[in-house]
């Protein structure tokens, strides 16, 4: 019995000392796995800026956080061989999910090894809005010629939604528990083209609830003013039910079906000044777009475990030590070595 | 002459409660199907459920090396080859959930058998099993539920013939599957003598080590992140609310962003906050403290069991033990994710073992309150929506009210068990 014993306590001893160098190895890893490179580039809307990223090796993804302010027209890693891996995985846009809704995400793999990579991104203008996609894909380009009092946005709808309408959302963050006088008002002019809606929304952290201030049968040049209070009634007949609830943003939701984009193509919007009145709170949003700004994103390089030879063999020498001590103690409870 | 000897065999088949339990559980499940199917189409239709197999075959991610999805190897790896095998085959994934469903059956059936006393109160257990609308929902939401639940009935089948190597087989793939089945091995030490804890623990060690080795040679840091993740959305109403004060990751509205990062990558990318839990429950701050309170008052009767037992040095009895483990699982699961209706199949199943076999109308009026407790949760998400908020926590109310309930049931149980 006492043999036993001294050799389970030997095996157990050695499955100890080969974990424990197999956990510093893996700690090792840990700490040192995850880059982060924050820059601050001034850049002119429509210029192409690169930023240097440290030695990437295969299956590191790069994680880039940027102000939902911020319009990425295009963004690639060169060498070509990295690829964007798409964020959103489930069908649930959850882009315009309260925590994530002021800022923007992107994300990619590389399929090499490489020694200097670049992360090249064209911006358009900055704006007071977070334009963000709620249905389908559209792709948007923001026209400083058209007002000097709008923002005017061209829209051109690129995959829809299985329903067959794509909307993107001009979204203002603002967070604030709705008070009983609380008012929206602004401008909107539906500059060319045809579109399908154009709703304001009051997302709140429990409901969003919409309202519609332009149809299909709004023709170009049409100017609106809207304004959204309590008594207001929203598209599915509710009235006054956001009272209370704990506001995330005020979003511009314009959508586009399929059928009115054949024969429509890409509609222009121009989005005046908001203004919202909240308790003793009152905000003015301008249109205004900026050219020339200050970027400053948030660039990670998060390393992908790649096993070593001695990690490898740490693994098989504990997979031997623990199918080993199994073995030795089911023989010996069953009194197979008595 | 050969058609009467024909029918009477088929006609005895029908006499075979086993016969008679499959034909109800699969007539039953087919019938709300296929009411579902016409009242509402698009809920029968279990592909989106599937939008990490999607991802992962279009982004030429690997399973638990690149990407990690919301389960264990064995939970979801079968339905993923189901998924890529037969181009997303909606069929193919039923026939898989019927399949399942039909093992937990007869798997619920032979142990139900073994601990009844008749063949009556046996069809009881069966037909209240059956009833339990959240199996709905695990067809329509395919999240290996079923064979986990078939794991864990039939480790505890064993656990009664003491048959530790099994336990301890079961448990380790119950682990692989779905995590909770692993509870096993509490009442299977707490009755076990020395010998057989050491084949109990070096089995169930060995097993998850072998199980996990394809995926931890390749990169530890994913399978972890699969068992980190699916801890923190698990016990998320009570634990580890109280633990991370809901800042975990537990109810995130499934964005699913982290899946291709590690954990410990993701807690870097992203800045927690309260916003990501569902909206219900920080609205409901004493939820947490209330349920952590219920589950720790449900270890306490198998905590005293066993020291008495301990302290006596007498053996703990089988069945008592394996009563007083199901009522701290129950316990646990049913205040653990509120939101979260899956974890009432194995809880629920557990609730008919420990339950249904009772006498007295207490049992089975428990029984049926909690199922109609799971059919109000089960439709609460589509029909209720706009009153989300108060459904859920009228629901979880109802729970610690169904708890005390089974408390008060578990305890006449004991009560003849002794006698």
């Amino acid at each position: 019995m006492k043999t036993h014993v001294i050799v389970s306590f030997i095996i157990l001893m050695m499955i100890a000392i080969v974990s424990l160098h197999t956990f510093m190895e893996l700690w090792y890893f840990i700490s040192n796995s995850t880059i982060r490179i924050t820059p601050a580039i001034s850049v002119s809307a429509g210029e192409i800026i690169s930023i240097e990223l440290p030695e990437i090796r295969k299956y590191d993804r790069i994680y880039l956080v940027v102000d939902g302010r911020v319009n990425v027209d295009e963004i690639n890693v060169t060498p070509v061989n990295v690829k964007q891996l798409p964020l959103r995985v489930e069908t649930f846009e959850h882009d315009v999910f309260p925590t994530l809704i002021s800022e923007k995400r992107y994300m990619f793999i590389a399929h090499e090894d490489f020694e200097k990579i670049c992360l090249q991104l064209r911006l358009q203008p900055l704006t007071p809005f977070v334009i963000k996609d709620i249905e389908g894909l559209q792709r948007f380009r923001i026209l400083s010629e058209c007002s000097s009092r709008m923002m005017c946005v061209e829209l051109s709808p690129i995959r829809f939604n299985s329903n067959n309408y794509t909307q993107i959302a001009f979204i203002y963050p603002f967070r604030q528990t709705i008070e009983p006088n609380f008012k929206i008002s602004g401008v909107i002019e539906l500059v060319r083209g045809r579109v399908d809606y154009i709703n304001i929304i009051v997302m709140t952290e429990k409901e969003w609830y919409a309202y519609k201030v332009v149809d299909i049968f709004t023709p170009p040049g049409t100017v609106i003013s809207y304004d959204i209070d309590a008594y207001s009634i929203d598209l599915s007949g509710r009235s006054g039910e956001f009272l209370g609830e704990n506001l995330v943003a005020i979003a511009i939701g314009v959508g586009i079906s399929n059928v009115l984009y054949e024969k429509y193509s890409s509609p222009v919007v121009g989005i005046g000044e908001l203004r919202i009145q909240n308790g003793d709170y009152t905000v003015r949003v301008e249109p205004a777009v900026q050219n020339s700004f200050t970027f400053n994103p948030e660039v990670y390089v998060l390393r992908k475990f790649q096993p070593s030879s001695s990690y490898l063999t740490s693994i098989i020498s504990l997979t031997v030590l623990i199918v080993s001590l199994a073995l030795f103690t089911a023989r010996v409870v069953r009194g197979g070595l008595d | 002459m050969v058609v009467k000897p024909v029918s009477t065999s088929i006609l005895k088949v029908f006499e075979k409660p086993l016969t008679i339990s499959l034909f109800l559980a699969n007539g039953y499940v087919l019938t709300v199907i296929a009411l579902l199917s016409r009242l509402s189409p698009e809920t029968i239709n279990v592909i989106p459920w599937l939008y990490d197999d999607r991802y992962v075959e279009e982004t030429s991610l690997r399973y638990y090396i690149d990407f990690r999805p919301g389960y264990p190897p064995l939970g979801k790896l079968p339905i993923h080859l189901i998924y890529l095998y037969t181009g997303g085959s909606e069929l193919a994934v039923w026939i898989y959930n019927v399949l399942t469903f039909n093992l937990s059956v007869v798997i619920f059936y032979y142990l139900v058998e073994s601990l009844k006393r008749n063949r009556r109160s046996t069809l009881k257990a069966i037909i209240l099993f059956i009833f339990n609308p959240a199996l709905i929902i695990a067809f329509l939401q395919p999240h290996a539920d079923f064979l986990a639940l078939a794991l864990t009935l039939t480790g505890i089948y064993f656990l009664l013939r003491r048959r530790f190597g099994m336990v301890a087989l079961l448990s380790a793939l119950g682990f692989a599957t779905k995590i909770y089945p692993v509870f096993i091995l509490v009442p299977a030490m707490i009755v076990a003598n020395n010998r057989d804890r050491i084949i109990l623990v070096t089995a169930f060690v060995s097993m998850v080590w072998l199980l996990s080795l394809p995926f931890v040679i390749q990169d530890p840091f994913m399978y972890l992140s699969t068992f980190i993740h699916h801890l923190y959305r698990g016990p998320s109403e009570s634990i580890f609310a109280i633990l991370d004060g809901y800042y975990g990751h537990t109810g995130f509205v499934h964005p699913l962003f982290d899946a291709a990062i590690y954990y410990f990558q993701f807690t870097a990318v992203y800045q927690p906050s309260h916003d990501q839990h569902f909206y219900y429950a920080w609205r409901y701050p004493l939820l947490k403290y209330i349920a952590l309170s219920i589950q720790l008052a449900g270890l306490i009767p198998l905590f005293l069991y066993t020291m008495k037992n301990w302290l006596r040095k007498r053996h703990a009895n089988n069945k008592i033990t394996l009563s007083l483990s199901i009522l701290a699982f129950i316990v646990f699961l049913s205040l653990s994710p509120t939101q979260n209706i899956l974890v009432h199949i194995p809880a629920y199943a557990l609730a008919c073992i420990l339950l249904a076999s009772n006498q007295d109308k207490l049992s089975t009026l428990t029984l049926i309150l909690y199922a109609i407790t799971n059919g109000l949760h089960a439709m609460c998400w589509s029909l209720f929506y706009q009153y989300i908020e108060h459904v859920l926590t009228a629901i979880s109310n109802l729970r610690v009210f169904l708890v005390a309930l089974i408390y008060l049931s578990t305890f006449n149980l004991l009560e003849e068990l002794r006698a």
